[in-house]
């Protein structure tokens, strides 16, 4: 892990991040699952599901880090809400 | 060589020569009748799922709603020349009418992610220990809790369709009772009445606070712009 | 978050949350299970005849859950017959997945639009 990733996660760059994760994540759900079907015509490859986020490879690449400042962004009142629990199984 | 397919419009979007399209291709646009579609040339024989070309998917069919009307395809649609002839031919007449009944509309979606089983108590989702009952009561125990929440879920549904019916003119919601994101709509609104959605989108969003909310939009219409009925799709019929 | 641009045509849409890292917790358990989701082979008439078949059975099977379980609140059957109940009930559910799987079906798979009427399930 290149430690000029870890200078690059500071406070409200996570949020973009994530933001930009979410953005993606939301197109992903509107292009991937809907729209005009050409029966037996879509052909896709997810080699690694992990390709979808390359772009993000700051998030991925230092994972350990980021939670580390989620952690401690979630104790900010403002951005908090009540505990959740985070879903293990998946 | 086939064509990778972004949407069909009623009108030349002018996206003719747009350096945008996936594989670093043009993107071209092809005209049938009263139809175009806006197309690239791929090579290959499946569409990695990457960011970039979900990206550049997104962009092309943006671009192409802001200057007409569009139903987008599913990314990763891919078609030789004459298969799209053909699909062209057979479906003229269902996507000429879609395409007049997404006319002036967008796409804006809502999701909801509950905390917990909102509102159902504990000890009636949880299962008892095995030591207690036996392995058949234990099922039986938990398809209630299962049930339970289901019935917990379909009354969100209600409650949401309800609030919303006067401002939009479609909508498909699909609800996963065990999951925390419960609930997933997508509402076909005018663009003139989108005022009104956000108005009525946020007063239900005060009304129930323990329940946490995601709206995006306005998209194109990619979740109304399917001809084909489910139903017929799945068993072969086209 | 940005509030939507006035012209909401050319613009990118607008997405608006305050719990942005659990809406991306969640949306990515949801993208990683599109993959086998997505059918790319066109359905065979067997597969059809199956699915049809598989609904039916799996509606009867959620009535007879809930009539079940109705009863086990009524009051009206032994532990016994509850436990019997169960695991009959837990058997039909595992035969029915097996045939889910032989005929490569999804739970959603089974679940047929019926228009007006709604959803089978």
């Amino acid at each position: 892990m290149s430690s000029t990733f870890d200078q690059v996660i500071v406070g409200g760059d996570v949020e973009a991040l994530e933001e930009s994760e979410l953005s993606l994540l939301e197109t992903l759900d509107h292009v991937l699952n809907r729209g005009l079907v050409i029966a037996g015509e879509i052909t896709i490859s997810v080699a690694d599901v992990d390709l979808i986020f390359v772009g993000l490879n700051v998030l991925v690449s230092s994972v350990e880090t980021a939670n580390e400042v989620l952690r401690s962004r979630e104790a900010r009142p403002v951005l908090s809400t009540a505990p959740t629990e985070r879903s293990a199984d998946h | 060589m086939k064509f990778y397919l972004y949407c069909v419009t009623d009108a030349d979007p002018n996206l003719k020569d747009d350096p945008g399209g996936l594989a670093e291709q043009i993107v071209e646009v092809i005209n049938s009748k009263s139809l175009f579609v806006v197309a690239s040339k791929f090579d290959g024989e499946a569409v990695p799922v990457t960011r970039e070309n979900v990206l550049q998917h997104e962009a092309i069919v943006r671009k192409s709603f802001s200057n007409t009307t569009v139903l987008p395809f599913r990314f990763g649609s891919l078609i030789t020349e004459s298969g799209l002839e053909s699909y062209l031919k057979t479906r003229e007449h269902a996507l000429v009418e879609r395409l007049a009944q997404v006319s002036g509309c967008v796409e804006m979606s809502v999701k909801i992610i509950w905390q917990n089983s909102a509102g159902i108590e504990d000890s009636e989702v949880t299962v008892p220990d095995l030591e207690e009952v036996g392995a058949g009561t234990a099922f039986l125990m938990f398809k209630r809790g299962e049930y339970r929440l289901e019935q917990e879920a379909r009354e969100l549904e209600a409650w949401l369709a309800d609030g919303l019916k006067d401002v939009v003119r479609q909508e498909q919601i699909t609800i996963e009772p065990t999951q925390r994101l419960v609930l997933s709509a997508s509402y076909l609104v005018e663009r003139a009445r989108l005022t009104d959605y956000r108005r009525e989108l946020g007063r239900l969003q005060a009304e129930r606070t323990n329940l946490h909310f995601l709206s995006s939009g306005p998209w194109p219409p990619y979740t109304f712009a399917n001809i084909d009925l489910e139903f017929g799709t799945h068993f072969g019929v086209s | 978050m940005p509030l939507s641009p006035e012209n909401p045509q050319s613009a990118e849409p607008a997405i608006e949350t305050s719990h942005t890292e659990e809406f991306v917790e969640q949306l990515r358990c949801v993208a990683d299970t599109l993959p086998s989701r997505i059918n790319v082979d066109p359905q065979s008439v067997e597969q059809g005849l199956a699915k049809l078949v598989l609904t039916l059975i799996e509606f009867i099977r959620r009535l007879l859950e809930k009539q079940a379980i109705r009863r086990m609140e009524g009051g009206d059957l032994s532990p016994q017959q509850i436990e019997d109940l169960g695991l009959a009930l837990m058997k039909l559910e595992a035969k029915l997945n097996e045939l889910k799987t032989q005929f490569g079906l999804e739970d959603e798979d089974l679940n047929i639009d019926l228009g007006p009427v709604g959803r089978l399930i």
